[in-house]
């Protein structure tokens, strides 16, 4: 059996491993963690020498390991110094030191190059010992949360388990303790082996609390005490702000912050589970690892396998090149602009997992590119011959070995896995079962989703830019192939994005499309899958291309034109939003619902947010970076655009959408829509301070403050605009204030804004939104007396 | 023929954006002509920030055998531009007609490098450009978007030259107390080059340069 959960505690490790009635605890004595420094001889060997007296330092030697995948792939190794520490919590310590102290006292910067630096501790020990930290048995969670007003106030009688709050006869201190007792005798009845909290910083509250009453037997964990591991901290990643908050942990039970856990909120413990199991981190480190750190994590294991260490700092740089080679390289996926307008008959067909499996099939990975090794790769032009043999890039003159590649290695169990869940699904499994099916389908699902762009991140251990371009040569070589095929089986696309195509008939009687998808699919060697049909699509203009095209004929006829095709959108209109678009589901028409593309369903549908979710996407619509799709839209508006799309579907008029709007507006001034329905969500992207603009976030973050709540970048803010025009914190409430009013002009705008959306691609704006809602009176009543045919 | 020249050793230009058109025209301006004479490797690009675009390099040359001597290598850490700069020394040589590093000092002021190495390994960048100047006896052209940064980077250039937006266009002013205009770029175009203006124009506040130079025939636009 090996453990589940990890803590250090000076320089000994404590392994917890679930038993079948609850968990025990072993001390681990003689665990010192290495880390690797490479460089030329004299300088590791004078490093060596300066490091004899380190108290942090329990022993020095040399080893062989390569310093990349390269170096592995051609069968190199460099001689590295390895310098093991007493204490795992001294890594990072001595590694600045090495580079802050050392090597800055003697020579120059980037002499060395330091290894198994920056390794989650749990993570490390169980790579270095070979330990599968997956939990052996099904695991007892529970769940302990606390709201944010509870919490700044210190409040612990608010505390919830399990979602129920706990009934306390009487107020204050008693009503505290009766709340950690509950909780105490909780513990001690089911003993779980999670505790998955709202926020970590419930942690500390509790336990400090049953100090403040003296309440000795009083311990979260299995045995007594806490621990906080990390501080809170904000980041920038991706050009996005994030907060991560305090880290703590509790002796024998691991801790999931849902607050601080995308896995666990995109997927639950299902997902979590998977993830253990793939990369080697354990249950805690897991939880807070975001998909990246993830991805890292089994790549950082099956490196390990290969004798490649972890780079610290990302020292390898591209290699130079010609300008004309650059330029080939530097593009990014092909996109096919919208048709901005409405289009009936739209099939959206995609090739799954793309980039994953451009990278498995053509065996991509930073060391197979242009690796020079002489065995595997084949000269420019030529076609491979067999496994084993290398291949050309489109466009691009690099060179692939056809020798295992490590990327593929770590993506094509994944790819294997997901599409088993998948067809498993597909098979209409047990609740529980499809539930499980479909958290892990998640998981792996973000996975696969980010192991493209990690190519090209700045910091990805085992990134190299090389291969980003080379995957997307081969992404714009397989859709330029589909478009061909397709076209010439009489077909038209009206939109395309990386790995996706929207499809119409072009001719009365086109080659039928599984036929064509099956043809692409065998001609690439990636699957082309159906993954849609829907009656309509509305492709949505960019906001500034909005009206353009007014008056043009973009209305959609549902009588006239029977034929094959869409009634716009040809020739120079508005510029379309690649991702803003609308369609109504075609549903139980023939070959439509196939099973696969009710797994598809299935499983894709799991990767979405709550909002996607209560939107009703899995039903008949689908609908994508309108206003309802955003996190920061008050459900008021959201629910009315939805409402616009419907009736767009019935009606097939603007004019029947402004009506509903007109309606909904009228609702919106006389003041009878609920506040709490025009609640709005920010993510606060830096300090307040910092913001230069009297935004409605800083507004709030005023009134957060005030509430003695404090808000970090990355963080969310939730508020009503109460009065748009006021000075400072007046111009909004936030939710936990429990407004009762809103400023009703501010946001009948919002809800323009998103009829506009809706109508946009018919050829109205706002000012013909407008002008009707002022004018159309008589237009109104007699669009209702028209019946519109079905 | 009016060239922007440029002395061997390391330059400085203040730009005012990361990807200042300058830096192209500086590139095509000394290459021109250099793919009949020499083959192989004439220029180093060290890229910063993605200013590296190819499109405009293509504009910008009269031919796309002006960039053939032209490589490139894109740093997306401070740690790989120091590499990229290593990785220069070993491979330039006497034919060696230009390096270009944009935006030298920005990655160097990422979070992700620390505070005790920032200093230092961007001052060991420089001094190996300056160094690479020298002895190769090139022009070594270095930009820098912004203020702050740049004063480190001055430390170790031989001439500094900014960019002030005028009514004329862009004007490159050289650095230290006595200002000399020494160019106007209007676009894609060069009006002047910077060894006739320092020589026969003087400095600013005595001579409108423009006027000067119309005058003695020293405007030059290409197209």
């Amino acid at each position: 059996m090996s453990p589940y959960t990890l803590e250090f505690e000076g320089g000994s490790v404590r392994e917890w491993t679930l038993t079948e009635t609850g968990s025990e605890s072993r001390l681990v004595e003689d665990y010192t963690p290495s880390l690797f420094v490479s460089g030329p001889h004299d300088a590791l060997s004078n490093l060596r020498e300066r490091l004899e007296d380190d108290p942090k330092v329990a022993a020095t030697g040399y080893e062989r390991w390569a310093t990349d995948l390269h170096e592995a792939h051609v069968e190199e190794r460099s001689r590295m110094l390895r310098i093991d520490l007493e204490r795992i919590g001294e890594v990072r310590t001595l590694a600045r030191e090495i580079r802050g102290v050392h090597e800055r006292e003697t020579h120059a910067p980037g002499t060395f190059r330091l290894f198994d630096v920056d390794l989650a501790p749990g993570f490390r020990y169980c790579l270095d010992r070979g330990i599968d930290p997956t939990p052996s048995r099904d695991l007892r969670t529970l769940s302990i949360s606390l709201s944010e007003l509870a919490l700044a106030d210190g409040d612990v009688s608010a505390l919830r388990l399990e979602g129920d709050s706990l009934e306390n006869a009487q107020d204050g201190s008693t009503a505290e303790i009766d709340t950690l007792r509950t909780l105490q005798r909780r513990l001690e009845r089911d003993d779980p082996d999670v505790l998955v909290v709202s926020h970590a910083r419930v942690i500390p509250l509790l336990e400090t609390r049953a100090e403040d009453y003296g309440l000795e037997t009083f311990r979260l964990g299995r045995r007594p005490g806490w621990t906080r591991l990390a501080g809170e901290n904000t980041y920038a990643s991706y050009g996005q702000v994030g907060h991560s908050p305090a880290r703590y942990r509790v002796p024998g039970r691991a801790i999931v912050d849902r607050s601080n856990s995308f896995l666990w909120h995109q997927s639950g413990l299902d997902g979590l589970l998977y993830m253990i199991d793939r990369t080697g981190r354990p249950l805690q480190e897991a939880a807070w690892g975001s998909i990246g750190t993830l991805l890292t994590a089994r790549q950082v294991r099956l490196a390990r396998d290969r004798d490649v260490l972890a780079p610290w700092n990302k020292w390898e740089p591209e290699r130079f090149t010609d300008v004309r080679t650059l330029h080939a390289a530097d593009r990014g996926g092909f996109t096919f602009a919208p048709d901005v307008g409405f289009h009936e008959n739209v099939y959206e067909i995609d090739f799954a997992s793309l980039y994953p499996r451009i990278i498995c099939e053509h065996n991509i990975s930073p060391e197979t590119v242009d690796c020079g090794c002489g065995h595997g790769s084949s000269t420019p032009g030529t076609t491979p011959d067999g496994p084993g043999d290398g291949h050309c890039v489109p466009e691009l003159e690099y060179r692939i070995c056809g020798e295992d590649g490590f990327l593929p290695d770590v993506l094509e169990p994944l790819l294997v896995d997901r599409a088993t869940r998948k067809r498993r699904l597909a098979e209409d499994p047990p609740a529980d079962e499809a539930a499980r099916l479909r958290g892990e389908s998640g998981a792996i699902k973000w996975v696969l989703v980010s192991c493209f762009g990690y190519q090209g991140y700045r910091n990805a251990k085992f990134g190299r830019i090389e291969c980003h371009e080379a995957i997307n040569a081969y992404a714009r070589e397989i859709v330029l192939e589909a478009k061909r095929r397709l076209e010439d089986a009489g077909w038209r696309i009206v939109h395309g994005i990386v790995d996706s195509l929207w499809v119409t008939p072009r001719v009365d009687d086109p080659t039928p499309l599984s036929t064509v998808t099956a043809d692409v699919s065998d001609s690439v060697g990636i699957e082309l899958e159906r993954d849609g049909s829907y009656e309509w699509v509305c492709f949505v203009p960019r906001r500034d291309s909005i009206g353009r095209a007014s008056g043009a004929t973009r209305a959609p006829t549902t009588n006239g034109r029977s034929g094959p095709g869409s009634v716009s959108g040809i020739g120079s209109g508005p510029a379309g939003a690649l991702t803003k678009y609308f369609g109504k589901r075609r549903e139980g028409s023939g070959e439509s619902a196939t099973t696969a593309d009710a797994a598809k369903q299935a499983s894709d549908d799991d990767g979405k947010t709550d909002a996607e979710a209560a939107s009703g996407d899995g039903g008949s619509y689908k609908i994508r970076g309108l206003e309802c799709r955003q996190r920061s839209t008050p459900p008021f508006v959201a629910e009315c655009q939805r409402q616009f799309v419907e009736l767009l579907d019935r009606e097939r008029k603007p004019e029947a959408v402004c009506d509903v709007l007109g309606r909904r507006l009228s609702e919106l001034r006389s003041g009878s829509v609920d506040p709490s329905d025009l609640e709005i969500t920010k993510r606060v992207s830096k300090p307040i301070e910092a913001y230069r603009q009297r935004t409605h976030t800083v507004a709030a973050l005023e009134r957060y403050r005030s509430n003695g709540i404090d808000r970090s970048p990355g963080q969310s803010v939730r508020y009503v605009v109460s009065d748009d025009d006021a000075a400072g914190a007046e111009r909004v409430r936030l939710s936990l204030e429990e407004p009762t009013t809103y400023d009703d002009d501010w946001y009948a705008t919002a809800l323009i804004r998103a009829c506009e959306s809706v109508v946009s691609p018919l050829g109205w704006d706002r000012g013909r939104i407008r002008s009707y809602l002022r004018d159309g009176t008589t237009v109104r009543l007699s669009s209702f007396g028209n019946a519109p045919p079905e | 023929m009016h060239r922007l020249e440029f002395e061997e050793g390391l330059t400085l230009i203040e730009t005012r954006e990361p990807r200042s058109p300058l830096i192209y025209e500086i590139v095509c301006e000394r290459l021109e002509g250099t793919a009949e004479i020499a083959e192989g490797e004439t220029a180093y690009w060290i890229d910063a920030r993605n200013a590296a675009m190819t499109h405009a390099l293509y504009d910008c040359a009269s031919s796309q055998r002006t960039l053939s001597g032209l490589r490139i290598a894109r740093a997306f850490t401070a740690y790989q531009h120091h590499s990229l700069v290593r990785a220069v020394t070993r491979s330039a040589g006497p034919e060696t007609e230009l390096i270009v590093a944009p935006n030298v000092a920005t990655l160097y002021h990422d979070p992700d490098v620390p505070d005790y190495e920032r200093e230092e390994l961007l001052a060991s960048t420089l001094e190996t450009l300056a160094e690479l100047g020298r002895v190769l006896e090139c022009p070594v052209v270095v930009t820098s978007a912004a203020e702050r940064r740049a004063s480190t980077v001055d430390d170790y250039a031989g001439t500094s030259i900014e960019c002030v937006r005028t009514r004329e266009g862009i004007r490159l002013v050289g650095g230290g107390d006595d200002v000399v205009t020494e160019g106007y770029h209007h676009g894609a175009h060069w009006q002047t080059t910077i060894p006739y203006w320092a020589d026969l124009c003087g400095t600013v506040d005595r001579l409108d340069p423009t006027v000067v130079a119309h005058d003695r025939g020293l405007l030059e636009v290409r197209s």
